[in-house]
This record gives structure tokens, sequence and C-alpha cells, in this order.
């Protein structure tokens, strides 16, 4: 294609546009409507993902070690957590601390104002990088010398494994099924877009452009619509989520299980989102309902 | 030169539109087409451009066998090929200018080529003055004289016209035949179809009648009916009988 019929190709497509402004803003509305649900899905995706990554990370690993403990098995493991890729944080407790803690949680404390500190052990908590992780961390951690026992919650890890996966399926799925109805929405806009100008296609074919000359502006057009309507819904999401982040989050601290990822780190994601989606369904669903209806 | 060598053409209907049709235009003729409606004239112009491919025969274009000729290829063997239509066939929403330049535009033209050939054709064609106007602004006659100027703008080898006097008034008529004949005097070959008995007896050119599918006549000049007498001028041989074309070869 020369230079020239780039352009000229370019500027049909925008033509194309204007020329039918209901069918067009019927065609944006509905690309930006599937495109905000798609955007409220990810970003309810992103956002229980996060939640189960930190509340995975949360301490449900203790190490319990022997009571006696020297100073070099205590190095040795707090070197060996510190070196493993699977480990995001650890943190010792003295038997002094365990102590204190448990002094504190109990309502007369002043009973255990004798109690022989000696039978209290070292112990470290462990927040892992991925909660599927845990059990191999178990069996590794528990052969190290010095360590008497590895406890975790199996039951709460497998269930934020679980948890994450299917929540991984459910977004490809609304992918998938939104996807195909952006892509049939465009594909019919465009049928619409060519039956409304058979005759100059009928035209253009007797003068004797190629299909592709026909076909690249309905592609742009297709894309054009599609980047209008991945705009408008990157808009509408990010300035709903930024509301609803505001409204939930005022009193949050970043430490809690139970927060939202902030709205700039989302911005990014459902921008690129939109915009692949946006204008990648629209300009095959241009192309491939085209190909259906211009043939030379 | 177009060749159709024992071409019939059979619809997926079951409608046979050819017989057996055989005959011969060489580079720089005029030639009318005539015949009923019904005879085959439109499909023998749908196998000219390439919109149907025969389904028995030969035709041949410049030696291009467009049965064989790939899709790819079909919309380059159109760019040689002008096509003038009764109902005009331009763009309603694109003014006279951009209706002739578009048709560059198509083969790639660039913009200062454009510039430079449509004034020139416009005002071949009388409608320089018009550039700006929308074909809806337009009379039949004027809208007839912009299709005859897309048709020639690309200097194709071949002008066919379906109709082209179909919708228009006799003096109207008469300068669109005075155009392509104009056309025709510059060395593009003019295939005409048309009912236009009038104009058919009036320019003394080359006749070839459809009936049913069949060719039933080629005259190197002939009339519109099959025994009209023509005023033949003296120099130009006697109007032939079926099968026999202007050279008086055997079609």
């Amino acid at each position: 294609m020369k230079l020239t019929s780039v352009f000229l190709s370019l500027r049909e497509g925008f033509r194309n546009l204007v020329r039918h402004p209901l069918v067009m803003l019927a065609s944006i509305s509905t690309i930006a409507l599937m495109l905000i649900l798609l955007g409220f899905f990810t970003v309810f995706s992103l956002n229980a993902r996060h939640i189960m990554t930190v509340a995975g990370q949360q301490p449900p690993i203790e190490i319990t070690m022997r009571n006696g403990v020297g100073d070099k098995e205590l190095a040795d493991l707090d070197r060996y957590l510190a070196n493993d890729d699977d480990v995001l944080e650890f943190q010792r407790y003295s038997p002094q601390e365990n102590f204190n803690q448990f002094v504190d949680n109990m309502e007369n404390s002043e009973l255990f104002a004798d109690f022989p500190i000696d039978n209290i052990p070292y112990t470290y908590t462990v927040q892992l990088v991925d909660p599927s992780l845990a059990e191999s961390f178990q069996t590794r951690v528990a052969g190290l010398a010095g360590v008497r026992k590895v406890s975790l919650e199996l039951a709460v890890m497998s269930f934020l494994s679980d948890a994450i996966v299917w929540v991984n399926y459910a977004t490809l799925a609304a992918f998938v099924v939104l996807g195909l109805i952006s892509f049939f929405i465009i594909s019919n806009m465009v049928r619409i877009s060519v039956f409304a100008r058979g005759e100059e296609i009928s035209i253009m074919k007797y003068i004797g452009a190629t299909n592709w000359y026909i076909r690249v502006p309905y592609i742009i057009e297709g894309a054009l619509v599609g980047l209008i309507g991945a705009a408008v819904a990157w808009g509408v999401t990010m300035f709903g989520y930024d509301r609803l982040y505001s409204t939930l989050m005022a009193g949050a601290k970043p430490s809690d299980v139970l927060t939202m990822l902030p709205t700039e780190q989302l911005t990014i994601i459902i921008l690129m989102i939109n915009l692949v989606i946006g204008v990648g369904v629209g300009s095959l669903g241009s192309a491939a309902s085209v190909r259906r209806h211009i043939q030379v | 030169m177009i060749e159709f060598q024992n071409v019939s053409m059979e619809y997926h209907t079951g409608t046979v539109a050819l017989k057996d049709v055989s005959f011969t235009i060489q580079n720089g003729e005029f030639v009318f087409i005539i015949g009923r409606s019904g005879a085959g004239k439109s499909t023998l112009i749908k196998l000219l451009t390439c919109e149907e491919k025969p389904t028995e025969g030969q035709v041949l274009i410049d030696d291009f066998d467009i049965a064989r000729i790939r899709r790819s290829l079909v919309p380059y063997l159109r760019r040689n090929i002008g096509m003038v239509f009764q109902d005009f066939r331009l763009i309603e929403t694109k003014t006279v200018y951009e209706n002739v330049a578009f048709a560059m535009e198509i083969v790639g033209r660039s913009r200062r080529v454009i510039a430079r050939r449509v004034p020139i054709v416009l005002s071949i064609v009388g409608l320089r003055e018009k550039a700006k106007a929308l074909p809806g602004e337009l009379s039949g006659g004027e809208q007839q004289r912009v299709a005859i100027a897309r048709a020639m703008v690309n200097n194709p080898m071949l002008i066919l016209a379906d109709e082209p006097t179909g919708n228009l008034d006799p003096t109207n008529s008469e300068t669109v035949m005075a155009l392509l004949e104009e056309i025709n005097r510059s060395g593009t070959t003019v295939v005409i179809c048309t009912h236009n008995r009038e104009l058919v007896d009036q320019m003394k050119k080359r006749v070839i009648e459809i009936d049913d599918g069949y060719l039933v006549r080629d005259d190197a000049v002939g009339g519109y009916l099959r025994h009209t007498p023509c005023s033949t001028p003296d120099n130009l041989p006697p109007a032939t009988t079926t099968g026999i074309g202007p050279e008086g070869r055997q079609p």
C-alpha cells in the first residue's frame, strides 16, 4: 500500500466515523459499557488477589525452636531465612518477648510472675511470597538444626491458593465472554456501515479499488470506535474506583489485610487492558465483518 | 483486444444468459451491443468486468483469460476499464472534483498529479466550472458527463458504457455520445450497451446484437434493427450480417 493510500485510508476511517453519528455513538457506548463491566471485574479480581496475597502473607507459619537452643543455630536459621527466595519477611521472638506477649493476653497476669522463662522457646513468624509454597517450606525448615516444630494453617493456605486460581479462571472467562460480545457488536456496526455504503463500495470496486483499499478504512473505523470506547470506559472505571477507594479506605492503614489497591496502581493496568481489548476487538471485528461483506 | 471465444454463461439459478458467443473487438473500436432486456447484454458486461466468469469458452482481454485471472488481480484489470452506467453511480457526498479525483486516488496517484489531471478532464467534459458542486446539484446530463470524466481520468484502454443515455433527454444523449466518440478518437476502445435506437442509427458504428443469449448479428456499420437501411457513407463497407466483424474476421 502506497503512503498516499495509507493517508487516504486514515482520512476515510475518520470520515466514516462522523458520517453515521448515531451508529457511531451507539457502538462507542456499547463498547464503553462492556469495557466498564470488564474494568470493574478486573479491578475486583486484582483487589481480591491483592487481599488474598496479603492475607496469605500474614504469619500463619510459626517456627518453634528447641529449648536452650544455642546462638549458632539461631544465627544459622536467621541466615537461612534471609537467603530463602520464598520468604518475604520473618521475625524472631526471644523467650522473654514470647512470655510478655503470653502474659499480656492473660487476664490475671500476676499469676505468671514466677513462671520460669527457661521453658519458653525462641520462635519465628514467617511470611511467604506465595501461600502455596508453605508445605515445601515446612518440610525444608523442619529438618534444620535447633528447629522443634514448624506449624502452619494448611487449610487456610490451601483455601487462599485455590481461591486465587478460581479468581484467575473467572477473570479469564470474563475476558473471553465480554471480548466476544464486544467483537460481535463492532462486527454488527461495521455490517450496518457497509450496507449503508453498499453503493459507494460497488462504485469503488468498479473503479478498481483493491479489497484492502476498501477494507482498511472500516478497520480503522472499528479501531477508532474501540479506542474511544476504551478511553471512556477507562475514565469511568477509574473515577468510580477512586471514589470507592476514598470512601472505603478513609481510615485504613496500609498494613491492614482488607486494603484495596491504590488507584494509581491500577490506572495503567486498566488503560492497557481497555486499549488492547477495545482497539483489538474493534479492528478485528471490523476486519471480520468487512471481509465477509466486501468481495471484489 | 477483447476476444469472446465460444462463451456460454449459466448462472447458479440455471438461467443461461449467453450461448456460444464469439466475437473480437480490436483496440480503438467503437462498438454498440444491442438487444432486448434480458438478452444477455448485462452478462456480457459482467464478464468483461470480471464480476462473473464464463461457464464455457474464453474471454480474453489483451490476452488475459479472465476465467483464470487471480481474484487479487481483478482490481488491476478494472483500472484499465472505465465504467459508465445508466444511473451515473456517483458518490453523492463527494463533489464533482472529488468524484473524479477518487478514481485516481484509488490507483494511488499523488495529490500533485490528481490536482493537475482532474481539471483537464473536467474541462474536456465541460464541467470545470462545476467542480465544487455535489452530484445532486447537477442535471442528469451533467452527472453523466462527470461519470465519463471519472471513467476516462485514468486513461483506460476500454470504456464500457451500460445504457449511458438511458436517463437522458435527446440533447444530453447526443452530448454524451459525442464525448464518448471523442474519447474513442483518441484511441480508447468504447463498448456501449444501449436500447437507444436513434443514437445507434445515427452513429453508424459496429453493432453486435444479442438475442436470447445468442449473438445474432455483428455488423461493421449497422443500425438498430437488422434490416434498417442505413445511410452508409460511400467510403465504408455496407452493413454486414451475422458473423462478420469490422475487419472481415470470422468471430
